[in-house]
């Protein structure tokens, strides 16, 4: 053998040993399937004011008063949304001076205006004109959350309850929604 | 730091019979008067690390891997690389011309580089969510990538100026093959309690302006270019740039010298088959404010939603047709040694060859690494053991520390037989029974003719 093929051949088995000794010992590629990334995003929802003249006198026996809007929220309906939303918490937080007691309702609707899943709860009248908070949270479960995935709007409603005190005040309504997300087979 | 063996060539750094030690220092002290090398096999380099986490980390046998994914985001930062080098020479020759005594080299060499930053805040974000991060912002700076291939023409000089110093520089020509450089990015998102404001939060974006910049990847993706482009642009390129780089060697006395180059000062200059993708602005957000319009038309919807995102696409916009040109400067490198030798004079008492220099057998030494990085500049100290074994044989044996791994030892291997040299040089030796837990790993082989004096 000429000394230069002897040389290649030496650092051929030099290499051949290095690649041999090396190796890749006690770890598991397989748990690759087991990674979940679970973010939770909190964020603001709707927030409004309104007062006295927002007002309109439905016609209904009890003589109630209601403001109602809708808006669309179409992060809801995002395949992204939808296939890794595992749960939702909303929070409201109401401050309010009218001396009479409301309800507020949020109702998720889908594409069609056919409501989907509803919050409702009622809102504490202020005693002597200065606000009186009132908070809601609502966590939803698996069964819920195939409502909220299906939902595109959201329509607030608030349904004032009118009593002897004069219809005076301001109403000023925060939330927020803290989405859990899971992602998993990559 | 660990990262930094993959361009980190410590181990064949101030080897005087070997033709690669003029690459990482021009003005290195050689000892040989030609060489070429056999072309693609002269000199292949492989490199890949990661700072501060190890395959190990992740995905050893046992536990709960995302417990250890979360650990690894919150023990790592956004001064952390992950890097891949690879270098390979087409073709590389050299020759001492004896009337000037002036050694000229050339080739050419196709580099691979990528270095990716970790970004700390967005894989927090990502991972984690606002939720618990709400008043503390995530800065878009973290996120820093730039990724490489080129091809480099180079022809360089190296001459003995006196006894006592010899010099080279290095002129190149930059051919860029692919790049994608997103660096400099800058701006936040947070999300602000606002015990005064009109809802819980306002979620800011403050002065973004996330930009990342691509060339020779549109025609790959739009044109479906192949491999025969590529080819043809390593071989000439519309995207060019140039550079050089220096270095000398300075002899103390018969036993003493040090040296130092700078490598890879230069830019290039991306003007054709560009795309660039920009985010930028700035926005609030407080959530969707209801007005209660005083007649609603039964079940139509006020069109908050659609006012909520035009407002967001003016103010943040994203621009993903954007032809821009933009110029990326070469990682420039700085290499310093001082060495020691002692034992046989290999030139005897009378050095008619090497300008007078004492070369000895044995030599110890230390070298200083460090390069430029997008965000920072990273170093590496190395100590070194330089022995030749006659002319048939030599071998370095080096320890290199760094912030990450205080157990990186490596070995070269060099020998020759008439003209014919190959060698081999890889480091973390000691991680190489289990590669899983290594931050880095590198090796360096080629094949070449080196002819000595006569």
């Amino acid at each position: 053998m000429k000394p230069t093929l002897r040389i290649i051949s030496l650092f051929i088995c030099i290499i051949l040993c290095c690649i041999s000794y090396a190796c890749v010992d006690d770890v598991d590629f397989d748990q690759a399937d087991e990674i979940r990334i679970t973010p939770r995003v909190d964020a603001d929802l709707i927030f409004f004011t309104i007062e006295a003249v927002d007002f309109v006198e439905e016609e209904l026996p009890d003589a109630n008063f209601t403001v109602r809007d809708t808006t669309r929220l179409e992060f809801l309906n995002d395949e992204f949304v939808r296939e890794n939303l595992k749960e939702i918490e909303f929070l409201f937080q109401i401050d309010n001076t009218f001396e009479q007691s409301l309800i507020n309702r949020s109702v998720f609707l889908n594409n069609a205006g056919v409501p989907q899943y509803t919050i409702e709860f009622e809102v504490a009248p202020s005693t002597d004109g200065t606000p009186t908070q009132t908070s809601f949270t609502d966590t939803l479960d698996d069964e819920e959350l195939a409502a909220i995935r299906s939902s595109i709007q959201l329509a607030n409603e608030l349904i004032l309850m009118s009593n002897e005190a004069p219809i005076d005040g301001e109403l000023s309504l925060q939330s927020k929604a803290i989405y859990s997300l899971e992602f998993g087979d990559f | 730091m660990a990262q930094l063996y993959s361009q980190n060539k410590q181990l064949l750094y101030n080897v005087d019979d070997l033709p690669q030690s003029l690459m990482s220092n021009p003005g290195a002290s050689i000892v040989f008067e030609k060489h070429i090398g056999i072309p693609l096999f002269s000199g292949i380099s492989i490199g890949a690390g990661s700072s501060g986490i190890s395959t190990y980390d992740i995905f050893q046998e046992g536990g709960d891997i995302n417990n250890r994914i979360r650990q690894a985001i919150f023990d790592l930062d956004n001064r952390d690389t992950f890097v891949v080098n690879e270098q390979l020479e087409v073709f590389s020759f050299g020759w001492k011309n004896e009337f000037n005594k002036v050694y000229y080299s050339a080739g050419m060499y196709q580099e691979a580089d990528v270095v990716v930053y970790f970004p700390k805040d967005l894989a927090v974000l990502a991972y984690e969510g606002n939720a618990d991060y709400i008043d503390i912002p995530f800065k878009f700076s973290d996120l820093s990538v730039a990724a490489e291939v080129i091809s480099v023409y180079h022809f360089g000089m190296n001459k003995a100026i006196s006894k006592k110093l010899r010099l080279g520089a290095r002129a190149k020509l930059y051919m860029s093959i692919a790049n994608i450089n997103s660096t400099d990015n800058q701006g936040n998102f947070i999300t602000r309690t606002t015990p005064d404001g009109p809802n819980f939060y306002r979620h800011e974006i403050n002065g973004a302006d996330v930009t990342a910049n691509t060339s020779g990847l549109r025609s790959l993706i739009d044109d479906d270019a192949g491999a025969g482009s590529l080819l043809g642009r390593a071989i000439l390129s519309n995207n060019l740039g140039i550079g050089f780089d220096i270095g000398g060697t300075y002899t103390f006395n018969e036993y003493w010298t040090a040296t130092a180059s700078l490598i890879d000062i230069g830019a290039i200059f991306h003007t054709k088959d560009l795309r660039n993708y920009r985010l930028s602005g700035t926005h609030t957000i407080d959530g969707i404010e209801l007005e209660f319009p005083a007649l609603l038309d039964g079940g139509s919807t006020t069109e908050y939603w659609e006012e909520f995102q035009d407002e967001f696409e003016d103010q943040v916009p994203y621009e993903d047709e954007l032809e821009n040109s933009y110029t990326t400067w070469r990682p420039v490198k700085f290499n310093a040694s001082i060495n020691r030798g002692f034992g046989t004079n290999l030139n005897g008492d009378c050095d008619c060859t090497n300008s007078g220099i004492d070369r000895y057998a044995n030599n110890v030494g230390i070298q200083w690494y460090s390069i430029k990085r997008p965000e920072h500049i990273q170093g590496a100290v190395t100590a070194y053991f330089d022995k030749s074994w006659g002319r048939f044989l030599r071998t370095k044996i080096s320890y290199t520390y760094d912030t990450f791994s205080s157990r990186n030892i490596g070995l070269l291997f060099s020998t020759k037989i008439n003209k014919f040299n190959v060698y081999l040089a890889t480091d973390n030796i000691l991680d190489y029974a289990n590669l899983a837990k290594a931050q880095s790993a590198s090796v360096q082989f080629g094949f070449q003719l080196v002819f000595d004096p006569k």
